[in-house]
This record gives C-alpha cells, sequence and structure tokens, in this order.
C-alpha cells in the first residue's frame, strides 16, 4: 500500500508559540454543547435563563481527551480533525472585571485548542474609553486523501514527471501514481483599538491579515490533438495573504450622526505561476506548461454616511463611497517553450503588465418617514458606478504552450489568433419606494416598488431595467397565530443584443462564422442580463400553541421564466440572410429558459417541563433549471440556428430532518442531544434530438445518473457538575455521510484516454468521535 | 425514486406526528395556571417599593454585562435613577420606562412603558434602545429589511444574558435561524462554508442591521466586495474576465451551500451551459452516453467537467488566458 502524502500546510511561528504557551494550562472544548458543530436551535424565551453560555461568560479551563475512530479528511475537513484516534480537548475563558464594577476589563479566550482550526482572543481596555483586541483563529479545509498523481513535488508549484511521457493517460504507468492529501490552511489574525474620544466622537481601527497556504487540485489544459491526453488534474500550490485595514471616525449626536471611513485590501501572492510538466508525448517534444495564478491586487476605499434626524419619525441617511481596484502583476510570457513557433509572439505583448483599475463609485440617500401615524415610508435612491478603465489591448492568443499556433502579432488586424480584451463597464440608477400601513390593530399590509436602470460598456446589450413590486399582508389570524403572505413579482427588460460582442475576446468557429457572419449565436442570452419575469409567493405563520409548545413554518415558491428580446431578430437585414430559415420567435432563446423553487419548513419547539425542552425541524426544498441548446455542427448547420435540439431539466431535491432535547434530570446533570438527516438527489434530465436532424422531435437521451447523498448527523452531549467548581462534560458525535456523483465515483486516474483524472471518489465517511473533559471554574 | 418516495413518505409521517403532539400537548397544557388576572395587593396607597430583583431574579444577569457596568457612563447602570432605592434598580427604567406604577401594583398589566418581546410592538423596543445604539453598525437601521419587518431588537438581541448568543459566532447562526429555518438547512448540504463548525458567522457577510448592499443586507457595497474579504485573489481585475463572476458571485455560488462543490448552483457542465451556446463543445448534450469514464467527451463532463481545462472560471491575467485556460 503506498503511502499517502499531506500537503505541508506550514504551522505559522506566533500559532506554536501561542499553542505552546497555552498548552501547559488546558487543552479544549465543549460545555453543555454539540461537539464540533454549532447549536442548531435558540433556547427558546421561556428557557433563555438557563442557556448555557457558560463558555463565554464564566472563568473556566477545560482539559480532557478524546478519539476519532477514522482517518477522514472530509469528515474534518474545517475543523482539521481528519486523523484516527486521540487528540487533546482545551479550552479557556478568563474574564476580569474588578468587583467595584469599574469599566476596566480584560478577557482572554480560547477555543478548540486540540484541533488545527481553533481560536484564540485577547481583549482589555476601559469601557467607554477605549479597548484593544488581538485574537488569531486558524481555519483547516481539508479535501480529499484519495487523488492520486504523475508528479513529483506535490505541494510544490512545479511539478515534474515521475516517469515517461505516454501517449495518453491509459497509457500511463499506474505504479507511479502517488496519493497526495489535498488540504489548505488560512490563519487570520486580528488587531482593534477603539477609542471614544468624548461623548461625540470615536474612532476605530482594525487590522487582520489571512495567510492561507497548502494545496488544491486544478485542471491544466495541455495538448489538444485528438487520441493524445488533452489536459489533466493535479494540485497547485497555494501561498498568499490577504492584509485588510478598516478605519473609521464617527460622530454621534441626538439628530445627527456621521461617520468616515478608510478601507484598504491587499492580495499578495508569493508565487505568481504554477509549472507543471506535461505527461503526454507530442510531436513538438516540449514538455512544460506554465498557468498563471492570482496577480497581486490592491483596493482603496474611502466611506462616508450621514444621518440627520428632522424630527422623531423622519431621518435622511446619506452614503457615499469611492473605491480603487488596482492589478498591476507584470505578465507572463505567451509560452514557456521557445521553440514552438508560437512563441515567436512573445516579442509582441503590447504592454508588460496590464495596469488594471476600477474604479467603483456608490451614493446612496434613503429618507424614512412616518407620514401618518399607522404608516412607515422609505424613499430611496442610489447611484452605483462600475467604471472598468483597465487599457484594452489586442493579445496574440497562444491556446497552450505546447500548442503550435499560428504564428500572428499582436499588431496583426485580424485573425484566429488574436484576442483583445474588453472590461466591462457598469452604471446603475435605482430608485426604491417602500411602505407599510397597519390596516387593523397588528394587521399590516406592505407594499414596495423597486426599479433599477443599467447600463453596460462592452456586454452584449447597451441598457437593461428591472422592476420589483413587493406586496406583503402580516396578520393575527388567531390570537397566538400571526400569519403573512407575500408576493414578489420582478421583470428585466432592455435593449437589443449585439451579437458580435460577447465573444470577441474568445473563439469563433469559422464554418460558424462562415455560414452566419456572426461571432456568436444570436439565440444564446447570458442569464444574468438576459430579460426575465418572476413570479414568487411566501407565506410564513408562527403559532404559540400554549406557553410550552411553539410551531413556524415557512413556505415559498418562485418561477423565473427567461425572455428574449429579439432572439435571432436581427436589426441587421445582412444578419437576417445570412441564416438559414430566417428570423426566430422570441420563444428560442439559447441556455436558461426557466428556473423556479420550492420550499417548505417546519420548526416545533416543546418544553412540557420546566427542565425539558425539545426540537424538531423539517425542511423540503426543490430547485430546477430547464434549459435548452443547441448543438453547433457542420451536420446541422443547414438547420438554421434557431432550431432548438436539446432539452436539459436540472433538478436538486433536498431533505432535511433534524430533532433534539436539551434535559436537566437534576441539577448536577446537563443532558442534551440533536440528530439530523439530510438527504439530497440531483437530478440531470437531458433530452435530444435524432442525430443531425435538429427539429421538434425531442427523443429521451440516454439517462444521466441521480447524483445523491446522506449525511447522518448525531451528537450527544451531557454535563455533569461535580463540584461547584468543577464540572464533567461527556460528548459523542456520529456522523455518516455517503453519496455519488457520477463526475467522481468509479472514475479512475487513468481511465479516459483525453484527461489524467485523479481517481477521487465522492466522499463518504462514517466517525464515531468521543470526548471526555473536566472543567475547573470559577476561579 | 422508490427511495425518494419512501424518504417523503418519512418526513410526511414525521410532520403529522409533530402536529398531532403539538395539537395533543395543546389540549393539556390549556391547564396551566395562571396567576396573572389574579387579584393584586396594591402597594399604591402605603407607598412601598420593592426591589425588582424580588420578582425578577433571574433578569439580574445583565449587572453583569456591559449595560451593568457603572464605570461607564453611558450605560443604563450609571445613568439610571433607583426609584426601589435598591441601586441595582437604577438600570431598569432606563430602558423599560418610568417603573414607578408597575412598582405599586407589580400584577397589573400593562403598566410597565416598554416591554420586550414578540409580544410587544417592535417600534417603541427598537426606539429605546436607539436612544444610545443609533450610529456605528445601526447607522442604516431605519428602512432596513429587518426593520421594514417590524423586528425589535430583542428579536435576535438578549441584553439579560450574560453572553448575548448572536454576538458569538458559535451559537449566532441558531438566533438567526429562528426565522431562517431553510438556511439550517442548507447548511447541512455537501459543500459550505464552515458556518456549522463555528467558524463563519453569517454576520461574517451579513449586517443585519441595514447596509448599501443592493441585497441581502450585505456587509459590504455589493455581494462581490463582501466575497472578497475572504476571496481576494478573485478580485482582479483581470486582463481575461469571466463576466458572470465579475458580475455577482451568486450567479454561480449559492454561499449557504449546495450540494456540489464548490458551492455552486447546479453541476456543470450544465451550469456553463445555461450561458454558454455558443460553437464547438460548449453547447453539446451531455447526456447518460456521455459520462462513462472512457468515453470521449468524458473530458469535458467528469471530474471537474469545464473546469478541467478551463481552469480560471474566475478571470485570468496570462496574456494568451482569453478561454480561461491559463
Amino acid at each position: 500500500m503506498k503511502q499517502i502524502l499531506r500537503t505541508p500546510v506550514r504551522r505559522r511561528p506566533v500559532t506554536v508559540a501561542v499553542i505552546a504557551a497555552l498548552g501547559a494550562l488546558t487543552a479544549t472544548t465543549v460545555l453543555a454543547d454539540p461537539m464540533l458543530t454549532v447549536k442548531l436551535f435558540r433556547d427558546s424565551d421561556v428557557m433563555f435563563r438557563d442557556s448555557d453560555m457558560s463558555r463565554w461568560s464564566e472563568n473556566y479551563v477545560e482539559l480532557g481527551a478524546g478519539y476519532n475512530s477514522q482517518n477522514s479528511l472530509r469528515f474534518g475537513q474545517f475543523t482539521g480533525l481528519t486523523d484516527k484516534g486521540g487528540f487533546p480537548l482545551a479550552g479557556f475563558n478568563w474574564l476580569s472585571r474588578n468587583e467595584a464594577n469599574d469599566a476596566q476589563y480584560w478577557l482572554v479566550h480560547g477555543s478548540n485548542l486540540g484541533f488545527d482550526s481553533r481560536k484564540i482572543q485577547v481583549q482589555g481596555g476601559v469601557q467607554g474609553q477605549w479597548n484593544a483586541s488581538l485574537s488569531f483563529e486558524g481555519l483547516k479545509k481539508s479535501q480529499t486523501e484519495s487523488a492520486q498523481f504523475y508528479h513529483n513535488g506535490l505541494g510544490t508549484s512545479n511539478l515534474t514527471l515521475r516517469g515517461a511521457t505516454a501517449v495518453n493517460p491509459t497509457a500511463i504507468n499506474t505504479a507511479l501514481l502517488q496519493p497526495f492529501e489535498i488540504q489548505h490552511g488560512r490563519d487570520i489574525y486580528r488587531i482593534g483599538l477603539n477609542a471614544l474620544v468624548n461623548k461625540e466622537w470615536d474612532f476605530k481601527i482594525n487590522y487582520r491579515e489571512d495567510r492561507r497556504d497548502g494545496t488544491r487540485m486544478t485542471g491544466v489544459a495541455t495538448t489538444f490533438i485528438a487520441g493524445r491526453g488533452q489536459a489533466m488534474i493535479v494540485p497547485y500550490q497555494i501561498d498568499d495573504k490577504t492584509q485588510q485595514i478598516e478605519a473609521v471616525l464617527a460622530y454621534t449626536a441626538t439628530d445627527a450622526q456621521f461617520q468616515i471611513g478608510y478601507h484598504y485590501s491587499r492580495f499578495e501572492n508569493a508565487l505568481d505561476k504554477f509549472d507543471v510538466q506535461n505527461p503526454y508525448s507530442n510531436a513538438a517534444g516540449n514538455l512544460n506548461q506554465r498557468l498563471s495564478l492570482a496577480p497581486d491586487n490592491d483596493y482603496h476605499q474611502v466611506n462616508a454616511t450621514g444621518v440627520y434626524r428632522f424630527s422623531k419619525t423622519t431621518r435622511l441617511n446619506a452614503t457615499y463611497s469611492y473605491g480603487i481596484a488596482r492589478q498591476n502583476q507584470a505578465f507572463l510570457p505567451y509560452s514557456v517553450n521557445g521553440t514552438t513557433a508560437a512563441t515567436s509572439t512573445t516579442a509582441g505583448l503590447p504592454r508588460s503588465s496590464l495596469d488594471g483599475k476600477v474604479v467603483n463609485t456608490l451614493f446612496d440617500v434613503a429618507l424614512t418617514s412616518k407620514p401618518l401615524d399607522k404608516m412607515n415610508l422609505k424613499v430611496g435612491f442610489q447611484y452605483r458606478d462600475s467604471d472598468n478603465r483597465t487599457p484594452i489591448a489586442r493579445y496574440a492568443y497562444v491556446s497552450r504552450d505546447l500548442n503550435s499556433a499560428t504564428v500572428c502579432a499582436p499588431g496583426a488586424a485580424t485573425g484566429s489568433c488574436i484576442r483583445s480584451n474588453a472590461p466591462v463597464s457598469t452604471t446603475e440608477k435605482r430608485l426604491v419606494v417602500d411602505g407599510d400601513y397597519e390596516i387593523a390593530p397588528k394587521t399590516l399590509l406592505r407594499a414596495s416598488l423597486d426599479h433599477s436602470d443599467k447600463k453596460y460598456t462592452l456586454a452584449d446589450r447597451t441598457d437593461t431595467q428591472t422592476d420589483k413590486l413587493t406586496v406583503e399582508l402580516r396578520k393575527p389570524v388567531a390570537d397566538d397565530f400571526l400569519g403573512s403572505l407575500g408576493y414578489v413579482y420582478t421583470q428585466r427588460r432592455g435593449s437589443s443584443y449585439d451579437k458580435n460582442v460577447y465573444f470577441r475576446n474568445t473563439y469563433t468557429d469559422p464554418a460558424f462564422q462562415g455560414a452566419t457572419g456572426l461571432t456568436n449565436n444570436p439565440s444564446m442570452r447570458q442569464f444574468m442580463w438576459a430579460d426575465f419575469d418572476e413570479n414568487r409567493i411566501r407565506a410564513s405563520g408562527s403559532w404559540a400553541i400554549n406557553e410550552t409548545l411553539n410551531l413556524q413554518g415557512v413556505a415559498e415558491t418562485y418561477k423565473q421564466k427567461m425572455r428574449g428580446p429579439n432572439c435571432g431578430q436581427f436589426a441587421n437585414p445582412l444578419e437576417q440572410v445570412a441564416v438559414t430559415g430566417g428570423a426566430m420567435s422570441s420563444s428560442t432563446c439559447l441556455g436558461r429558459d426557466t428556473a423556479d423553487g420550492n420550499s417548505l419548513s417546519v420548526d416545533l419547539q416543546y418544553q412540557p417541563e420546566e427542565n425539558l425542552t425539545t426540537f424538531a425541524f423539517a425542511n423540503v426544498s426543490q430547485t430546477g433549471v430547464k434549459q435548452i441548446g443547441r448543438t453547433w455542427s457542420a451536420a446541422n448547420a443547414s438547420g438554421g440556428l434557431d432550431t432548438k435540439n436539446w432539452y436539459g431539466d436540472i433538478l436538486n431535491r433536498d431533505q432535511t430532518l433534524g430533532f433534539g432535547l436539551k434535559w436537566q434530570p437534576e441539577e448536577k446533570w446537563d443532558l442534551g442531544g440533536t440528530y439530523v438527516f439530510n438527504h439530497s438527489v440531483g437530478k440531470s434530465g437531458i433530452s435530444q434530438a435524432a442525430s443531425g436532424a435538429p427539429g421538434p422531435v425531442i427523443a429521451a437521451s440516454t439517462p444521466v445518473p441521480d447524483t445523491w447523498n446522506k449525511l447522518h448527523t448525531l451528537q450527544l452531549f451531557a454535563k455533569w457538575d461535580y463540584s461547584k467548581q468543577i464540572s464533567w462534560r461527556f460528548n459523542y458525535l456520529y456522523e455518516n455521510l455517503k453519496s455519488y456523483d457520477w463526475a467522481l465515483t468509479d472514475v479512475g486516474a487513468t481511465s479516459n484516454t483525453a484527461v489524467l483524472f485523479t481517481g477521487q471518489q465522492a466522499p463518504r465517511y462514517s466517525n464515531h468521535v468521543f470526548g471526555v473533559s473536566a472543567v475547573v471554574k470559577h476561579f | 425514486m422508490k427511495k425518494i418516495i419512501e424518504t417523503s413518505r418519512t418526513l410526511l409521517a414525521t410532520l403529522a406526528m409533530m402536529l398531532t403532539m403539538g395539537l395533543s400537548i395543546s389540549a393539556t397544557a390549556q391547564t396551566v395556571a395562571k396567576d396573572d388576572a389574579a387579584p393584586t395587593r396594591s402597594r399604591a396607597e402605603s407607598g412601598e417599593t420593592k426591589p425588582c430583583i424580588e420578582c425578577h431574579e433571574g433578569f439580574y444577569a445583565i449587572t453583569k454585562t456591559k449595560h451593568g457596568v457603572k464605570g461607564d457612563s453611558r450605560t443604563p447602570a450609571a445613568t439610571g435613577k433607583s426609584i426601589t432605592g435598591d441601586p441595582e434598580d437604577a438600570m431598569c427604567g432606563t430602558c423599560h420606562g418610568d417603573l414607578t406604577e408597575h412598582n405599586k401594583r407589580p400584577r397589573v398589566p400593562g403598566l410597565v412603558p416598554i416591554t420586550f418581546g414578540k409580544k410587544s410592538p417592535a417600534a417603541p423596543q427598537n426606539e429605546s434602545c436607539l436612544t444610545c445604539h443609533q450610529a456605528g453598525a445601526r447607522i442604516h437601521w431605519q428602512g432596513s429589511k429587518h426593520e421594514q419587518t417590524k423586528q425589535s431588537c430583542a428579536s435576535c438581541h438578549r441584553v439579560h444574558a450574560p453572553k448575548d448568543p448572536v454576538l458569538i459566532a458559535e451559537t449566532q447562526a441558531s438566533v438567526c435561524f429562528d426565522c431562517h429555518k431553510d438556511r439550517r438547512a442548507e447548511m447541512h448540504r455537501l459543500s459550505n462554508h464552515p458556518t456549522r463548525a463555528g467558524f463563519f458567522a453569517c454576520s461574517s457577510c451579513h449586517a443585519s442591521h441595514g447596509s448599501t448592499a443592493q441585497r441581502a443586507s450585505l456587509q459590504k457595497n455589493s455581494v462581490n466586495e463582501t466575497c472578497y474579504q475572504c476571496h481576494a485573489q478573485f478580485r482582479g481585475p483581470f486582463l481575461w474576465e469571466h463576466r458572470a463572476a465579475q458580475d455577482d458571485c451568486t450567479n454561480c455560488h449559492s454561499p449557504h451551500g449546495t450540494n456540489v462543490a464548490p458551492m455552486l448552483k447546479a453541476r456543470l457542465p450544465y451550469l456553463c451551459e445555461q450561458c454558454h451556446q455558443t460553437t464547438n463543445h460548449s453547447n453539446t448534450a451531455y447526456s447518460g452516453a456521455s459520462i462513462a469514464p472512457t468515453s470521449t467527451t468524458a473530458l469535458r463532463v467528469l471530474g471537474n467537467s469545464c473546469v478541467n481545462c478551463h481552469s480560471k472560471v474566475h478571470g485570468s491575467n496570462h496574456p494568451s488566458g482569453a478561454r480561461l485556460q491559463r
């Protein structure tokens, strides 16, 4: 059995030092809470005094141990509890506030210190004058241990082949595949200072730094030669950091508030490229492939918000925000292989770096008032501009480092190897009118109208207008039953489409262009900019059946239908002539046709005794998209562009059920448990016309299997107060995940001639975790 | 299909059981004695006062909170005046209004000027809180989604608790789930942010007191600006942009959780084909015949599907990355 290599995720020196120092005192988790997961319910109002917030309000040190029954990266994907075996449990909380109820205080808190994902916080100051805080949060993201690779240098940004090249993956020596765990970590450091200058003025500044390292997987396109391998999936190295500063100066008075802030964010990648050798032999004989990695970039933003209160019920709120996003990292060469014909273009880079710049401006003003005793009104206007000032230039297109692309210089007038970048800018003006009126005691009628006018440059269309109408009625159906019913209608309309814009910077099949004179399929609509009509209905109810029993429900349904305009109806008659079959109707848009969804949630909370609370919830939801496609090929080119020849009916159905209880049988014992079951099914229904005969007759094609997953989570937790100072905590967690995904399940690393997969399987695990810890408190 | 039907039946049966349980319990619980309407012994005439703690002991945890710090001149504990002589009662009237009449006749309903909770109108509750808390994160409260839906501060916050659950990452979600029930279910889907593990609170993205974002009360001015707080590697500006990504991350991703990693709204290649219906392979009907591991189309369907080659879906800065492959 091969040893599975692990991504070398660095432990930061500061982290190690802090953990080592605290480790002497403590080790981890869990008061009367579930282990490793958040609480699913908040305690009901009638028992909030019993709410166990002791982890954050009592002084304690917790020390214990746990045991995890199985190795699984997926099980511990966020907690870091990925290995079978024992682990420490450690945590602490220490709040100091002197007995005279002075405003001075300090707090130290640590949780999950036995895991890779953990938190430590230190805070202190004089309440009402200043406070400072320092925190660390480590977070793991583990993906899979089932992937294997054909390269050396796993975990670095330079992968070399472990064996000889092959024609395609099926010819690769599988004995040389190396298992490797894919995971990365994120360490977050925060420093904050908040100072009250005087009664009206206060200032705060926060610094946050995120450091990531480890690996993720990426696809790499290699050759484009029939019969040869064309792509591979490999791990690439992550080593970057993001720094953020947020500074705010605020003025607060009774009738006016004002604040001005500065936000700075900088992303810095220690790596600018990822080199990987091509496992496939090829005519050019070159091995090297190179991907660009996320470029360094920064963002500066100034925000100012002012509020003025004209009267007790009328306020004017205005915000101005101005931000600049910049990116100017040096370009990589077109190709790293100097011997290929395509690399003659390297001399022709139009510029050495992008000098990308986007200026974001926001102006938001809102007037809120209460013109009548029973009426509330809001009128708001927003101007939002995203001005992309990135220089436009013409770049040679060399599809892959190994391709022998047609040689052409960036200055050439036309040609399939020339691409021009097309930075999109948008400007939006939005008006919102929202009001509600109490038509009867506790019965509220609310209505709002939201109009948005958006303009685009270098996009498929120049403008869109979106209108959203909302009507909602909230009414007590009975003494203890409050119900609501809401309806939302949204529609978007806009200008005609420019059929030649979208793919200006990509590729157009010469046969397509020759037949139509177009660079884009005129029936295609990108759904985020396309016209649509949407209807949405939402109903909810909350029934306090009695003092011990509460039932709540929410149901929602929506349907979105995409519209034209002028799918296939060409503004230019010359285009019309170019298309066999003539004009198309507006119902033949390609891409997303409809989107719909339904959801029903029910919650029940029941407290039969003061020392026993039970709860249950259920959710059923379904989302679906119907889409229309048209396969373009020489075989059906004569059929006319408007003829759709396949339908997709993509559906996801989820059912989630959970219940639990919290019980204090006697003063010293606090018991609880939760169980959640989630079952999801994904369906991909594809129907298709007979090959080569596009037309209205749609036949069922070979069905795509359903994907599914089932997750069971059982938590049992108990706390026993041995004495006033010492408590024992007992936790048990069982989690079982089974899933099937045809894109992964039973797909071997070398089973396909075109792409070197990884052998990664759909996640499944079954883990039992036990934890026992002692809590020493009230010191 | 059979399994789905069976599961649905199980679910319906459970719901029916829950409902039946609720109704039966409702009937029995009607007998729970209430003494609110019992005759009261008024202290009004004698002028006798009684410390609030005698009836409201459980609420005195507030003295351990920030509101109870007398050394901070802004707090109710520092500014309030006790009507009972007990200094601990000073803060009660700051938020609840003049409690003199209530103290004299404690069992007469309606004598507490401001009460907090679901059974009281939100506006007076919020006005009481906003007297001190109208700046900072609350500066956009008026006209915000939660304000429009008549949520009171007490709908989420528990000022008497020694620690407010909504202010702590590990317990915050349980408060939000009170209303946003579908989010609790979505948290259990296959691909997620680490909210369930307690490392990514709802407030990491959402500003529950209102904001300038177009929707969803986000922490920043837009969806993408909010996402870039943690995912600045996708901010660009890139030489070659993927317009769906530049427009709005939620065109493809559903951040509360989905069953398609990484939090995608639909499976590839079908998600991509909702826009990409052009030439070559981006408009092909990938049916069951396409997904055999040995098929010639597996390159575009299995593994990462379209992203096997077009791996730079968030944008590329490679001079030849026009098709988001490099």
